[in-house]
């Protein structure tokens, strides 16, 4: 296992059941990482910034990669991939917007915030594991 | 002739006053009225003979006469006195009277006939050829001024039957003149505003005095003609507003004030009405589009766990087990279906309309061939009419055609062999498209459910589908400013037809 593969991949979805789902088609895909799973804006910006019960950096690593969604109680997908995309350390971790949202709109706004991808739910697991296969892997690795 | 001349009188009819009005003969002496006859009965008008003041009175009750020849000497009443019945009379009052009298009259039995109404003397004996000409002058005279008063009446009419007002007012807004109509714009008569010399100030709406008196200004500057809306306030306290049109006239202006009260709140509503139309239109798709969306994601978890489960399961799920879950996947899947179909047709009506020149018969032969490739086995005989074209949404009008022939070859799955055909007919001078074909058919009696969304006529084990085809068909065309309609019988085919204006939506 090389050290790329305990950075943990950063997991910011607010519907337990896709973040379950999500979590399983990593595995199903080969990738070994750890995953952490945040639920709100909120603490994905603690994390990321290493504050309050994210302070130990030993415990929570800064992440290889971030799997955001738009749609998150307080602070949303966009303003914590902004605040990310802005940070002098933070700004190199590669972030995949993963959400149901296919509005143009959306993804302009994700794109010109700095994204490295946008990707739309798929409709079943089987897409899913094949989406992360290819996309996770190629941004983790590139 | 002289019964059949007093009858002709009587009998002519109001509106042919001026031209058959005759001449009243009055004099005591029949032998008078003989050669007043005889001389004036060249002049082509009826004559009409009366032996006294008191006769001549009374025919001038139910008669009008261009002209009368009055003797000034008579019985009873004599010639002054008729005179001053006569003028006393509405009906007769300016009708000329001529004095005929003896030549010795004094100058002040002259001055007297005069005061009293007459318009000329004839002095006995008289010369024919005077009093012909004379009468001649005043029967032409009455002609003439008949015919003015008629004209005028006619204006009168005219302008009362305007629908607006018309004026001349000075640059300050005094009123010379406005038609009846004022009042029923602003409930005031025009004498309230040309003898009581009210203002127009006094009915206008404070905010636009202003750009109404500027307006007359440049009108009377550039002596060009005007067109503004403003308000005036009714008696009643309502607000009316006008369009008034005009021009200078001199150092006044002349126009006509239109109340366009009504059109201007029938606009109003209509434009709410639109607005609120479209802000609930509006509310309608981003809530269908949301709900699509949040109505994904639990179904994404049931689609994901069943398939882990379902992966899993072969030493914990027994065949029954498995049939059950395979069951609450195609429930799910088929729920996917459904929501999709919403998303893709509320997104229809978001989507922009570019409208182009569209090739509909090379669409037809793109939709079939990807038919044909989802069941090659299938034998379908496919027909298209050459050359059809049309201005439309491409992008559009190919769903329109993917869900009409993809109905066709669903609606013919059941047969060994089918047709299907694409076509072109003139139907009262417009081209109207369809596509026909020899299948399932449909009950004419469910025809105007056809178009409804997830309205559907045949059951899933009988045809595969979620019922929002033809919805999406129906707004694609009312898009196009066009129309659809179908027609069909059970077990005898479907053909469903369509028109593009090619206008925008």
């Amino acid at each position: 296992m090389s050290g790329r593969e305990k950075e943990p991949i950063l997991l910011i979805e607010d519907n337990a059941d896709d973040a379950e789902l999500i979590k399983m088609a990593l595995t199903r895909a080969g990738i070994g990482s750890p995953v952490e799973w945040l639920d709100n804006g909120e603490a994905a910006l603690a994390y990321l910034e290493g504050t309050g019960a994210f302070e130990n950096r030993e415990e929570y690593p800064i992440p290889s990669l971030i799997l955001l969604d738009l749609k998150l109680a307080r602070s949303s997908g966009f303003s914590v991939l902004k605040w990310q995309k802005q940070h002098p350390d933070l700004k190199k971790v590669p972030t995949i917007v993963l959400t149901s949202s296919m509005d143009p709109a959306d993804i302009d706004k994700a794109y010109a915030l700095g994204a490295e991808s946008y990707l739309v739910k798929p409709k079943d697991f089987d897409g899913l594991v094949e989406l992360l296969r290819v996309k996770a892997t190629y941004w983790r690795w590139r | 002739m002289l019964e059949s001349a007093k009858k002709a009188a009587a009998q002519t009819p109001k509106a042919d006053v001026a031209a058959q009005a005759g001449i009243l003969l009055v004099d005591d002496q029949e032998m008078n009225l003989r050669a007043l006859e005889a001389l004036l009965q060249d002049l082509g008008k009826p004559l009409v003979c009366a032996r006294s003041g008191q006769e001549a009175l009374r025919l001038l009750f139910d008669q009008t006469f261009a002209l009368i020849l009055l003797d000034v000497r008579m019985p009873d009443m004599d010639g002054y006195e008729t005179a001053e019945h006569i003028r006393r009379r509405h009906k007769s009052a300016l009708t000329p009277i001529i004095f005929i009298t003896a030549a010795d009259a004094t100058p002040q039995e002259v001055s007297r006939g005069y005061g009293v109404g007459a318009v000329d003397y004839i002095f006995k004996p008289f010369i024919p050829e005077v009093l012909k000409a004379k009468a001649r002058i005043f029967l032409e005279l009455f002609t003439k001024t008949q015919e003015l008063r008629e004209s005028e009446a006619r204006f009168r009419a005219l302008v009362a039957n305007v629908h607006g007002a018309l004026y001349r007012r000075t640059p300050g807004g005094a009123l010379l003149y406005v038609s009846e109509a004022i009042e029923r714009i602003a409930g005031q008569p025009p004498a309230e505003f040309i003898e009581h010399r009210r203002p127009m100030a006094d009915i206008l709406h404070p905010d636009d005095a202003v750009p109404l008196a500027q307006a007359m200004d440049k009108a009377l500057r550039d002596r060009e003609p005007y067109a503004i809306e403003y308000r005036l306030i009714h008696r009643d306290g309502s607000v009316r507003t006008v369009f008034d049109r005009g021009q200078a006239a001199g150092e006044h202006l002349e126009g006509v004030m239109l109340d366009i009260t009504s059109r201007k709140q029938a606009e109003l509503d209509l434009r709410r009405a639109k607005e609120a139309a479209e802000a609930s239109n509006r509310e309608l798709e981003s809530f269908s589009y949301s709900v699509s969306h949040d109505l994904r994601a639990p179904l994404r978890a049931i689609e994901g766990f069943s398939k882990i489960l379902m992966e899993g399961s072969d030493a914990t799920l027994d065949d029954r087990g498995k049939h059950l879950l395979t069951r609450i996947r195609a429930g799910a899947q088929r729920m996917a279906q459904l929501i999709d179909d919403l998303l893709s047709l509320s997104r229809l009506t978001r989507s922009e309309f570019k409208s182009g020149p569209v090739d509909l018969t090379m669409l037809s032969r793109e939709v079939a061939a990807d038919l044909i490739r989802t069941q090659p086995n299938r034998i379908v005989e496919f027909t298209f009419a050459a050359g059809m074209t049309c201005t439309g949404d491409a992008r559009l009008l190919r769903i329109v055609l993917q869900n009409l022939i993809g109905n066709a070859w669903k609606f013919t799955s059941r047969k060994p062999t089918a047709k299907i055909e694409v076509g072109r007919e003139v139907r009262d001078g417009r081209t109207v498209y369809f596509v026909k074909d020899d299948g399932a058919g449909f009950d004419p009696a469910f025809m105007e459910k056809l178009f409804g969304p997830f309205q559907r006529l045949h059951t899933d084990t009988e045809f595969e589908g979620t019922g929002i085809g033809l919805a999406t068909v129906l707004r694609i065309i009312r898009r196009h400013g066009g129309e659809v309609w179908a027609r069909g019988e059970v077990d005898r085919g479907a053909t469903f037809y369509f028109t593009v204006s090619g206008a925008v939506s």
